[in-house]
């Protein structure tokens, strides 16, 4: 039995396998680390993207009379901007308020959100725990 | 063996050693890809927050210029507070307004920013937002970890975003409606005479001298002149071109003028007795005839003002009697149209055993382009209805109609709008109403010289609540009546109530251009105007009945004359050369387009919605 074990201590055999057994959980790790910041990251551009738009449809087409029928508008810029025809459903809100800045005017807030599920889970990576991103655009419009 | 050499030939941990190696290299690599990503995306983050900023903050030059605070600075406060609100900061040099390549203050931005600054439509609000990556912790652990100068060789990007919004302008034009209801143009000091014992009541301004004839060689005079003690005029306000010493009637002797006030009149006469405020009163101030270049453009080619040519007479196109079939009686007969009528003329004639006998007169002068000169052929159209006959034939002779007053023989006749008359009378005991539409008088004749006339205590003139338009015009040929005479108004006495179209007789214009809710338009080319006098060209409206008119009237060359106990109601306005102020007229800027005459014409610049540009 000891003898075994100092052979096998002492084996040189398919010691590649062997370290490659070692390093490969490292590299999966290192690897769907990045994927998953990759991945995370093109959500919140799309997030981004729909907000923008969201915005910038608002400002040319929307008022705060029209907003009534403008609002679906809105949501379907946001969908478009995002290739994701059901983006918006229940994710998105977009209104005109009166603006927080002291200056006045009237203000339009356009909001995505977008949940993020990564591949690894968050005992791993604090930072890919399943997330929702999310990105605000506000302007005024008036 | 030494331990060196055993070291250097030991294949042991060969995987480990070079993963040891490889591995910082790889993690380098990929957080240079990642970083890189990072970059981008932190690009598009910064497009929008910039896009957002910079329709924000032309949202607040847009507020602070069309509030006339053209010089604000507030849109760059608002460019760095919304850039804030969706999360990166600026200073406000990164926010400026472009409005030339030499008028901006986007030096900060052009600097920092060299790409080219596209403003085809200024003003321009331009944001940028800036960021330096070599001071990004990430991309410090990307680029510089620290194993030596080869990956620190490689520059950490300043990233860079700027939106540019172009301002749209627009620009407004406010005509600020008149209040006034007389304006005379003569440039007289007398323009606006108030005779003896008259009360002259506006319920508006009244407005002298348009400039018709103002210039710089000419000394500005004209103001209002009140002939005997009893005169006075109650009007709203009182606008005159001359200045307070040459026209101190209103302005010294309070007895002459006072402020109308909607508790005393009308019925006109009662009485104000509070005197025109100076406030009221202003000098110095010509007020433009805002009628001038409609009117004339009635009366060049084409124009409205234009008469149509008509059949003054006609003859028969064969001898007497002609014809066969035809009923007889006294019959109306209508000419076939050739092609050159818009309207064909009617005439009465006698029938008797079937043949046209006599003429008895011209019923409808009709409307043509261009009266025939052979004879033309004509249908039986009594009581409306093509009745049996053929064979009458009639020559017509261009020219203005002779208005027949009530009947033509003893046919029962109306007046018919469209047509050019000779003259419009009504002396006597009838009444005449004039169904809606446009009146050419052309020149006056024999009945009328004047060509717009009434006499009779009990002749009444009226017209549909559709509303009527007088042209006074000049006539054709060489004659006394021909193309030197132009028509004028002759109301001597009777009662006359007209409405003009837009007004249905009520108090107001439901049309706001100056093209409706005229009364009686007189020629430009009229005589009168610079160097005549107040009783030169008369038009006069006289006598003891009540008159109402609602509607402008227009005689830019000539005077507009109340005389004796003439009273007029309704909701009138005149325009003349001279206004000659007997009896009790009563004027009111009610029924005058766009609220009366006078007022101003302003034009402004201001912004609307902004415009991504960039």
């Amino acid at each position: 039995m000891i003898k075994t074990l100092y052979r096998f201590l002492g084996a040189t055999d398919a010691v590649a396998a062997v370290e490659a057994a070692i390093f490969t959980p490292i590299f999966m790790l290192l690897t769907l680390g990045i994927a998953d910041l990759g991945a995370g990251m093109g959500v919140g551009m799309q997030v981004n993207a729909a907000a923008q738009a969201g915005a910038t449809y608002a400002v040319v087409n929307c008022t705060a009379s029209n907003w009534s029928t403008c609002q679906s508008s809105v949501y379907s810029a946001m969908n478009n901007a995002t290739g994701n025809a059901s983006f918006c459903t229940g994710v998105c809100s977009a209104f005109f308020t009166t603006c927080a800045d002291p200056n006045g005017g009237t203000c339009f807030t356009v909001t995505a959100n977008y949940p993020y599920l990564p591949f690894l889970p968050a005992a791993v990576y604090p930072w890919t725990q399943s997330q929702n991103y999310s990105s605000t655009v506000t302007v005024r419009v008036q | 063996m030494g331990i060196i050499e055993r070291f250097r030939t030991a294949t042991a941990g060969a995987v480990a050693v070079v993963t040891a190696i490889v591995v910082p290299v790889l993690l380098g690599l990929t957080s240079l890809g990642v970083e890189a990503g990072h970059w981008y995306f932190d690009q598009r983050l910064m497009q929008g927050a910039a896009d957002a900023s910079a329709i924000s903050a032309a949202a607040q030059f847009i507020a602070d210029y069309n509030a006339g605070n053209t010089n604000s600075t507030t849109y760059q406060t608002v460019g760095v507070s919304y850039a804030s609100y969706n999360g990166f900061t600026i200073t406000t040099p990164d926010v400026c307004l472009w409005w030339s390549a030499s008028n901006n203050n986007c030096s900060t931005i052009t600097t920092v920013d060299t790409r080219a600054f596209v403003c085809g439509a200024p003003p321009c609000i331009a944001i940028e937002i800036t960021q330096n990556t070599a001071q990004w912790a990430t991309t410090k652990a990307s680029m510089m970890p620290g194993v030596g100068q080869i990956v620190q060789a490689i520059p950490a990007p300043t990233l860079l975003a700027r939106a540019i919004v172009s301002v749209h302008s627009q620009t407004i034009t406010t005509t600020t409606g008149g209040t006034d209801c007389i304006l005379s143009l003569a440039n007289a000091t007398n323009s606006v005479t108030v005779d003896g014992g008259a009360d002259l009541v506006a319920r508006c301004g009244v407005a002298i001298d348009g400039g018709l004839d103002q210039n710089p060689s000419t000394p500005v005079v004209g103001g209002i002149t009140f002939n005997g003690s009893g005169a006075k005029a109650e009007v709203a306000s009182l606008t005159i071109a001359g200045n307070y010493t040459e026209n101190a009637e209103c302005n010294t002797n309070a007895q002459h003028c006072y402020l109308w006030s909607a508790t005393q009149s009308p019925p006109a006469g009662t009485g104000s007795t509070t005197a025109l405020p100076a406030s009221n009163f202003y000098a110095n101030t010509a007020t433009q005839d805002p009628y001038a270049a409609t009117v004339a453009a009635m009366f060049q080619s084409g124009g409205i003002g234009v008469p149509p040519q008509g059949v003054a007479s006609v003859t028969a196109g064969t001898s007497l009697p002609m014809g066969s079939g035809y009923n007889n009686g006294t019959r109306i007969l209508q000419l076939q149209n050739t092609g050159n009528a818009t309207s064909p003329a009617k005439v009465v004639v006698t029938v008797s055993g079937g043949k046209v006998t006599a003429i008895v007169g011209v019923f409808d002068p009709g409307v043509y382009t261009n009266v025939p000169g052979a004879a033309i052929a004509a249908t039986d159209i009594t009581g409306g209805t093509t009745n049996p006959g053929s064979g009458a034939s009639f020559k017509l002779t261009e020219g203005c109609f002779a208005f027949p007053g009530t009947a033509v023989g003893s046919v029962a006749w109306r007046p018919i709008p469209g047509r050019k008359y000779c003259s419009i009378y009504n002396h006597g005991n009838a009444t005449i109403n004039f169904p809606t539409g446009n009146y050419y008088i052309a020149g006056g004749d024999a009945n009328c010289t004047a060509g717009f006339c009434q006499s009779g205590n009990n002749a009444v003139m009226t017209s549909d609540v559709a509303g009527v338009t007088f042209f006074l015009t000049n006539g054709e040929g060489t004659g006394t009546y021909g193309v030197n005479s132009y028509a004028s108004m002759s109301i001597q006495s009777g009662t006359l109530n007209f409405c003009s179209p837009g007004t249905n007789c009520g108090t107001t214009c439901t049309n706001a251009t100056r093209t409706s809710c005229m009364l009686i338009i007189q020629n430009p080319a009229a005589p009168g105007g610079p160097g005549t006098t107040i009783k030169q060209y008369n038009n006069i409206v006289n006598g003891n009945g009540k008159n109402t008119l609602a509607g402008l009237v227009y005689l830019p060359k000539q005077t507009f004359n109340t005389v004796g106990g003439a009273s007029i109601g309704g909701c009138f306005g005149v325009i003349a050369y001279f206004v000659d102020i007997g009896g009790t007229p009563v004027f009111s800027n009610g029924c005058l387009p766009g609220n009366g005459i006078g007022g101003t014409t302003t034009t402004t610049t201001n912004y609307t919605q902004p415009t991504l540009y960039q």
